[in-house]
């Protein structure tokens, strides 16, 4: 980690923030009142700071609108939702079984279907217990890796890592 | 329509003083459009103001916000936690900005937004273009660039910015660390 | 990762080539000094297709892990074209000069020694690739009509060596020029039997671009051994000038093989691109993503 005489770029950051303990702030004090080059630096940030703020506070007043605006879009909004009936996608409502379908359908196309299904039933068999056919959802996880790892063995890394991702993106909707 | 601006007003007087956490907190418990309309009203002013101060036109950045507060509005079990809801509203408001500008340039090849965005300032219709702040995130790298507007800008924490940019905190607190004395030390020069 | 061919430019390198040789290998029998042309031409279009396969070769095996068989293969795969590159320009080096006959200029038939590297280190990627798909359980039992192929082409093997003399170092004063050669048949054969067996994993696959890769794979293979069998059973000497079978059809079989091989690995880098699309696809928009393949799912399940 790079550092300033001994002080982390975090403990800096905390320091002009106002967020740092009482001990570490006090230690940056006394370091401050015989380091001139922590001082100028300090000071250019404050310096550095304000203009920003203002400039900041210049720019949001220019693309700021007016309560009126934001009504009318909150009606076009609510309009438009109530019209077309659409509604909040509610809780995780995928069964293990679905999930694996799903992975298979992301695998199809880049795989082939053969080597897809092939791919799953051998995650399959390496992830589940004597006597269990179905991934489940406390082994999800080790069917993921197994599959990404059989995949990206004859695919390549970025098909590895898209089951990887896909997978873990999955197993939030799993229940 | 007088009954949703009725809808509107009330919501708005009754949650003027309430967190925004707590109000995206009561949409998760309770989804729907009568929970969702106050955290359009808190959010939408920002994502408005995030588009527009990207160099978007005044019309595109209503139709992207409404495209954002769409997405918002359907994927509440993918968000979860309320916490987090501030930093994937500005993660799908970046990548609804990217969609918008990869079509403008009719090019299907991955553009690399802030290079484009340059482009788009250089031809004087960003806001940003006449600001000394923008002169100086000029001098930065595109992601330390996009780091300091989330934080100045969007008014995002660090912790937020990590999610948003897929970082580890501890690089977004040095990368900000870093780009401030960098700058600092250029508007020293001025 | 910004290289991306397009397949058709593939085609459209192939088309060129084949229409440049074949028109100057035409005009040699009207006019000698063509079959420079012809020669230069050949050269290029072998060392290109052979140097761009090199390239995404290279590119493919870093896709993956090291010490896996798959990147074993591919490296494997970038090195024989690569060999064959160099014997283009191991050849070119002497015929730019007119010396065209390795019974007159010995030196030349050390060109078997490319040939037949290439074709040793082909085999093995061929072998470190199969050997990898089996581990997805694909090519590991061959239909009939594959031993009948297989048997087909070892069959082919010794009527091609007992037309030696046909073949272009046969005359050479070197023996080891000679028995490499004689040897080159049997060496091809062993990877046009390997192809044979890819085709089979393609066809157990289903649909893709890697089930394209390999039928490219296997046709480059069959291509190649279709112009050795062509030259040495349609007559002698595949130096001759003109419009004649003996020298057109082996020419545009050769021609053919290199780049549809090159076609194969386009197919498995856009492969690449494609996976790599999508990773971005899902980290940037991942619930409406999900939202198209739960649709995508559904509709394969009804």
């Amino acid at each position: 980690m790079n550092t300033e005489h001994s002080i982390t770029e975090a403990q800096w950051m905390e320091y002009l923030n106002g967020t740092l303990t009482e001990a570490a702030c006090a230690r940056i004090r006394s370091h401050l009142e015989i380091c001139e080059e922590c001082r100028g630096m300090l000071n250019q940030l404050r310096e550095w700071e304000s203009v920003v703020i203002e400039e900041v506070s210049r720019l949001k007043v220019t693309a700021t609108r007016s309560t009126g605006e934001i009504d009318v879009l909150a009606e076009k909004f609510l309009r438009s939702i109530r019209e077309n009936g659409i509604r909040p996608i509610q809780g995780s409502t995928l069964k293990p079984v679905e999930a694996v379908r799903l992975l298979r359908a992301l695998l199809d196309p880049l795989c082939g279907a053969g080597a897809a299904r092939n791919a799953v039933r051998l995650a399959t068999e390496q992830s589940c217990r004597a006597g269990e056919q179905d991934v489940s959802v406390p082994n999800w996880g080790l069917f993921v890796r197994n599959l990404s790892k059989n995949v990206g063995y004859v695919y390549g890394s970025p098909a590895r890592v898209l089951i990887e991702r896909v997978g873990s993106l999955v197993a939030a909707e799993i229940h | 329509m007088g009954t949703m601006r009725g809808d509107i007003t009330a919501f708005v007087e009754s949650s003027a003083a309430r967190d925004e956490q707590e109000l995206v907190g009561l949409f998760f418990a309770a989804p729907s459009d009568a929970t969702f309309t106050p955290v359009f009203l808190r959010f939408a002013p920002r994502m408005l103001r995030y588009f527009e101060l990207r160099g978007c036109a005044k019309a595109v950045a209503e139709d992207l916000t409404q495209e954002v507060m769409l997405a918002a509005f359907r994927q509440t079990a993918t968000i979860r936690d309320p916490a987090r809801f501030r930093a994937w509203l500005y993660g799908v408001a970046r990548h609804k900005h990217l969609m918008h500008i990869r079509r403008q340039c009719h090019n299907p090849e991955m553009v690399e937004f802030d290079e484009l965005s340059e482009s788009l300032l250089a031809a004087g219709c960003d806001p940003l273009s006449r600001s000394v702040l923008y002169e100086s995130l000029a001098t930065l790298d595109a992601v330390s660039r996009r780091i300091l507007l989330l934080r100045y800008m969007d008014g995002l924490e660090y912790h937020e910015i990590a999610e948003v940019m897929k970082m580890p905190l501890g690089t977004v607190q040095w990368k900000v660390f870093d780009s401030k004395k960098k700058l600092a030390k250029w508007m020293g020069r001025l | 990762m910004r290289l991306k061919p397009p397949p058709g430019l593939v085609g459209w390198g192939l088309a060129l080539c084949l229409f440049l040789c074949v028109t100057t290998q035409v005009l040699s029998g009207i006019e000698p000094a063509w079959r420079t042309a012809t020669i230069v031409l050949l050269a290029v279009s072998h060392f290109t297709a052979n140097v761009s396969s090199g390239v995404l070769g290279r590119r493919i095996a870093l896709d993956h892990d090291k010490g896996t068989l798959m990147r074993l293969a591919w490296n494997l795969i970038t090195l024989a074209v690569l060999v064959n590159a160099c014997r283009v320009v191991f050849e070119v080096a002497f015929q730019s000069t007119g010396r065209l006959d390795s019974a007159l200029h010995p030196a030349l038939g050390l060109r078997q020694i490319f040939v037949a590297s290439s074709f040793l280190i082909l085999t093995g990627a061929l072998g470190a690739m199969w050997s990898a798909f089996t581990t997805l359980q694909l090519g590991i039992r061959l239909r009939a009509i594959d031993w009948a192929l297989i048997g087909c082409v070892v069959f082919l093997v010794p009527p091609v060596i007992w037309n030696r003399q046909t073949m272009g170092d046969s005359g050479s004063p070197w023996a080891i020029v000679r028995y490499l050669q004689i040897s080159g048949p049997i060496l091809l054969a062993i990877p046009a039997s390997m192809g044979i067996v890819l085709y089979r994993v393609s066809e157990e696959m289903g649909e893709g671009r890697m089930a394209l890769t390999l039928k490219c794979l296997a046709g480059s293979l069959a291509l190649r051994l279709s112009a050795l069998a062509a030259a040495a059973f349609l007559g002698p000497d595949g130096n001759a000038a003109g419009a004649s079978a003996t020298s057109l059809v082996p020419m545009v079989f050769y021609i053919t093989a290199h780049w549809i091989f090159l076609l194969g690995l386009v197919h498995r880098w856009r492969l690449s691109h494609q996976t790599t699309d999508l990773i971005e696809r899902y980290e940037s928009d991942q619930e409406n993503q999900l939202t198209l393949l739960a649709q995508r799912t559904h509709k394969s399940a009804n």
